[in-house]
């Protein structure tokens, strides 16, 4: 199952940074990445990815970066700034703060019917 | 501009290419932005795809709309991104953004080549008529004379003190007293009339007639121009000892020839100076050569120029005002100070010279002579014509502008609502006003060209020196200016509305009214009344020129042209020295035209009527005058030597006498007196065997003719004929011989030549020509004005009715829906029709209002152009306006149909 779209496109920016903090890279490797790494569930339509990606890059969260790939061909990494580790940084903290939230709302309880 | 290969050589699957082109057209990149870095990314980004096995089909499935992509691509590009937030200066810094803005206007505007070729040419014709109007207007009314400190160069006139009118000739000794004011003149010339007289230059086997100037010492000097061979003339051929006699007898027979006379007649001759050539009949030195390009103010067509005399004796009297003058400013003397300084002169003169004491000096810039007043308004009430033209032109652009902006409104809207900002949508707006204005204005100056060479054709005599007129770097400059002004003002409102737009309201609302929608049908209501009523001002303009012209063509010239050749024969001295023989050669050569079947009548006089005053001499009533001396007894009158039948042959009615055939020319001497001249001088007396003076000599009237005009307006003036048979001896009368052809016959032409050569085979038959042709010519100016004008006109009216058509479809389309709703509610289609059309006729109504205030401003400048026509009667406006509510209904008549024509449930099913 795929999420909502407006789900996907408020998570995306964190989503795509943190996988950025860990290591660099290219377009195709991301969108590959996410939806491997969330269990398809944050499969991003590349028509997402890209845009997202120069947002980034022109806010100053993400660097671009044309270098060989180990195949040897030649493509755009992207890595984390200082700016956009701060950035993420406090976006993780308003996650945290707003699944605390969701949480003590009781959004993440096992309905009753099916408890039991 | 897609670079299928950028960044790797080789072709992706077409679905996959497909894809990528989309995303690139939609997000709008060029190459400052990053279109070619973001392609190959793209591409990578397949290949990587197609690289870990999966299918073309499933990559683009999985890539999403590309469309969607583009556009977010569009908003978020880290440039674009940073523009929006501010950092970017926009694109209004960089000259790489405004290439980017450019490449996207071009592909925008790409997209819909119908609505790009009807603003460019719309904007071509506006730019184009103004830059041709404005080329002329150049060339005739603010370009400097092409001498040296032109501002300097002054006519001279004496003015007379009893009624403050300027006299256009002077007399020899007034001429050689202002040659000696070096206070205010440098140099003072003087010329022989006003006009080329002409000569025949016998070298060659047959005399080729040419045209001469007869000018002073100091004239070349006056004007600042310099022989490019040889010398101008002596300061003692034209003043030199001794007394002149008549005005032809030239103390000195030297001549200064013309560039183009010494390249063509003189085969461009090295030798020329010194050499000895024959002027009807008589011997001259040539003694210099004028450079190539030079102009004379006074004769353009002159080809030889010979010293005029001006020492005193002979017709250089006090009594003959023959000469026109020329003066150039004494250096570091303003003209008001020459003015003030020459009258003080001209009182200290007039104590000790009674003759002036009646005449002032009145000094006039050339460049005003030269063009003259009439003109010069003509010329100006053209170029506002071309300039409502041009505003005609872009309010239908702004129109089209607006109608299209309603299109884009969504896609523009979206993309504001992505993040934009709102200088990003008016750089763009601007960018493709820009290229259309451009594109405009370099179609427009091939429209001027084309139409300075329509001028060319159509207005030699209306603007002498038209076909030296050419479209230089002013007419670039003017151009450039008034695309420029052309942009801003039918750019600004559209792209002020659109970037007002609330985005959020056009996507809300849809197809359906709104606000944004109500205020855009405001202002292209707005546009479509202001183009009524600018092109109401210039139908109305045009009508009243029409009205004037043929009014004119309609005044009664007092001569029946119909049927009447027009030529001259001219007699050398040296051949016909004695009056005697020059009369006798008239009298045979009449004699043998009569006797030809073709001819009717025939007669000659010294200068054609219609064309002029001419020959205004001084006459005098005896029985009125103390003595002959008695300078308030002297008025003026023209004076016109004719010879046969002149009265019969040109249907100038013998009011009462008798005809000059019934005058015995070796009896007394005799003259004919016009209306004006019998009642000006005679009043209430019957002026019929009186006498009057004309140049001291007193003759008997023995007959009154009616008036002849001396120009196509119909003003008269006194006129005295006297027959060449008692005037021959005066001087060799340049004849100007008119045939009256019996109705039916053939061209009577050939005929006359042979009896000319059979007469004497060393003359010519010179300038023949219809009498119709000649007073069309005189009408050339009026006819000029009123047919440029007509083409505004037309030009301006056309575009009121493609903006009026514009608006109403339009107007009907985005109705439809409620058309559709009406008629399903029981409207039927003569009330629809009826709702369309009255929307016309208020938007054309008040057009028509507005043009009517504008047309009656413009009566009053218009009024110096009119003739016989007033310019503020009901009359003159209300066929304009019936013709616009005409023609607002017509507009109108195609959509309104259209619009009974809608289906009802079709409009109401769909979205």
């Amino acid at each position: 199952m795929t999420l909502e779209r407006e789900w996907t496109r408020g998570a995306a920016p964190l989503a795509v940074l943190t996988l950025l903090a860990r290591r660099e890279m290219y377009g195709y490797e991301l969108v590959e990445a996410l939806e491997r790494d969330t269990g398809g569930i944050m499969t991003l339509g590349q028509s997402t990815v890209y845009p997202l990606l120069y947002n980034l890059e022109g806010k100053g969260h993400v660097q671009a970066v044309w270098r060989k790939a180990p195949n040897g061909r030649r493509r755009k990494y992207y890595r984390t700034t200082e700016s956009g580790r701060a950035w993420l940084a406090a976006q993780r903290s308003q996650w945290e703060r707003l699944v605390e939230a969701m949480e003590s709302l009781g959004v993440s309880d096992v309905p009753s019917e099916t408890a039991s | 501009m897609t670079r299928r290969d950028a960044g790797d050589p080789h072709r992706l699957p077409p679905v996959i290419e497909a894809t990528i082109r989309a995303v690139l057209d939609a997000a709008e990149l060029d190459l400052t932005d990053g279109r070619e870095e973001v392609e190959r990314e793209l591409r990578h980004h397949f290949e990587d795809g197609l690289g870990s096995g999966a299918s073309a089909e499933e990559l683009v499935r999985r890539f999403g709309d590309p469309e969607q992509a583009g556009r977010r691509i569009a908003q978020t590009r880290p440039r674009a991104a940073a523009r929006g937030r501010g950092e970017i200066p926009g694109p209004w810094g960089s000259l790489d953004a405004w290439r980017g803005e450019m490449a996207r206007a071009v592909r925008r505007l790409a997209r819909s080549p119908g609505f790009s070729f009807v603003v460019v040419a719309t904007l071509a014709l506006g730019v184009g008529a103004n830059t041709g109007i404005f080329t002329v207007l150049d060339a005739v009314l603010l370009e400097d004379l092409p001498y040296p400190e032109p501002d300097r160069l002054v006519r001279v006139f004496e003015r007379s003190r009893e009624d403050g009118t300027d006299f256009e000739y002077l007399r020899a000794p007034v001429v050689a007293e202002y040659r000696t004011w070096d206070e205010i003149f440098e140099e003072v010339a003087s010329l022989y009339t006003y006009r080329e007289t002409g000569a025949d230059l016998t070298d060659g086997d047959r005399p080729v007639r040419v045209n001469l100037l007869r000018v002073s010492a100091g004239y070349f000097e006056t004007l600042g121009i310099a022989p490019a061979r040889g010398r101008v003339f002596l300061e003692e051929e034209s003043t030199g000892p001794g007394e002149a006699a008549t005005t032809r007898d030239l103390q000195a027979r030297v001549v200064v020839v013309s560039h183009d006379l010494w390249r063509d007649h003189f085969g461009g001759d090295e030798d020329i100076l010194g050499r000895t050539i024959r002027l009807d009949d008589e011997s001259y030195e040539v003694v210099g050569v004028m450079p190539a390009r030079m102009r004379d103010p006074f004769g353009a067509q002159a080809q030889l120029w010979m010293p005029q005399d001006l020492r005193p004796g002979g017709s250089n009297s006090f009594g003959n005002f023959y000469l026109s003058a020329v003066a150039r400013l004494r250096s570091g003397i303003t003209l008001e100070q020459a003015r003030e300084r020459g009258a003080a002169l001209q009182e200290q003169w007039a104590a000790v010279e009674p003759e002036v004491a009646d005449w002032t000096l009145e000094l006039i810039p050339l460049h005003d002579d030269i063009v003259g007043d009439t003109r010069a308004r003509m010329i100006w009430i053209l170029a506002a014509a071309g300039i409502l033209v041009l505003l005609t032109a872009c309010l239908n652009v702004a129109n089209l502008l607006v109608a299209r902006g309603l299109r884009l409104d969504r896609p523009l809207a979206l993309q504001s609502a992505l993040g934009a900002g709102r200088s990003r949508l008016m750089a763009s707006i601007l960018a493709e006003n820009g290229l259309l204005a451009t594109a405009g204005g370099l179609a427009g100056l091939g429209v001027a060209w084309m139409s300075l060479e329509g001028l060319t054709l159509v207005a030699p005599a209306a603007l002498p020196g038209i076909a030296d007129v050419s479209m230089g770097p002013r007419a670039f400059v003017f151009a450039l200016l008034v695309t420029v002004a052309a942009l801003l003002l039918f750019g600004l409102a559209p792209a002020l509305r659109l970037s007002r737009t609330a985005p959020a309201d056009v996507l809300r609302a849809g197809d359906r009214s709104s606000t944004a929608r109500r205020g855009s049908k405001r202002l292209r209501d707005g546009l479509v009344v202001a183009q009524v009523a600018v092109a109401l001002v210039l139908v109305t303009g045009a009508a009243l020129l029409s009205r004037s012209f043929s009014a004119l063509t309609e005044v009664p010239l007092g001569i029946d042209s119909d049927g009447v050749l027009t030529f001259e024969v001219h007699l050398p001295d040296a051949r016909y020295p004695e009056g005697e023989a020059r009369h006798a050669f008239h009298r045979r050569f009449h004699e043998r035209l009569r006797s030809l079947p073709q001819v009717e009548s025939v007669g000659a006089i010294s200068w054609l009527p219609v064309r002029g005053r001419y020959h205004t001499w001084g006459i005098q009533r005896p029985s009125e005058a103390e003595s002959p001396d008695d300078p308030g007894s002297w008025r003026s009158s023209d004076v016109r030597v004719i010879a046969g039948d002149y009265f019969e042959a040109l249907g100038i009615e013998l009011v009462r006498g008798r005809a000059p055939r019934e005058v015995d020319p070796a009896g007394e001497d005799v003259v004919w007196i016009n209306e004006t001249l019998a009642a000006d001088v005679f009043g209430e007396v019957e002026p019929l065997e009186e006498r009057i003076s004309v140049n001291g000599d007193p003759r008997r009237i023995v007959g009154i003719v009616e008036d002849v005009p001396h120009d196509t307006r119909g003003e008269t003036s006194r006129k005295l004929y006297l027959m060449h048979a008692q005037y021959h001896s005066n001087r060799n009368w340049a004849m100007t011989h008119v045939v009256r052809a019996r109705p039916g016959t053939a061209d009577a032409l050939d005929p006359i030549r042979r009896v000319v050569s059979s007469l004497d085979g060393q003359l010519v038959v010179h300038r023949p020509r219809a009498l119709g042709d000649i007073l069309s010519d005189e009408r050339a100016q009026d006819r000029f004005a009123t047919s440029l004008m007509a083409a505004f006109a037309f030009l301006a009216l056309a575009l009121a009715v493609l903006g009026t058509y514009g608006l109403l479809s339009g107007s009907v389309s985005a109705r439809t829906r409620e058309i559709g709703i009406r008629m399903a509610l029981g409207a039927d289609g003569g009330s629809i029709r009826h709702m369309v059309l009255r929307y016309a006729a208020v938007i054309t109504a008040t057009g028509v209002v507005l043009g009517l205030a504008g047309a009656w401003l413009a009566s009053g400048v218009l009024e110096v152009l009119l003739f016989g026509v007033e310019a503020t009667s009901p009359w003159a406006y209300a066929p304009s306006v019936l013709l616009f509510l005409w023609v607002g209904v017509a507009a109108a008549w195609v959509p309104a149909r259209r619009a009974t024509r809608v289906d009802t449930v079709r409009v109401l099913t769909a979205d």
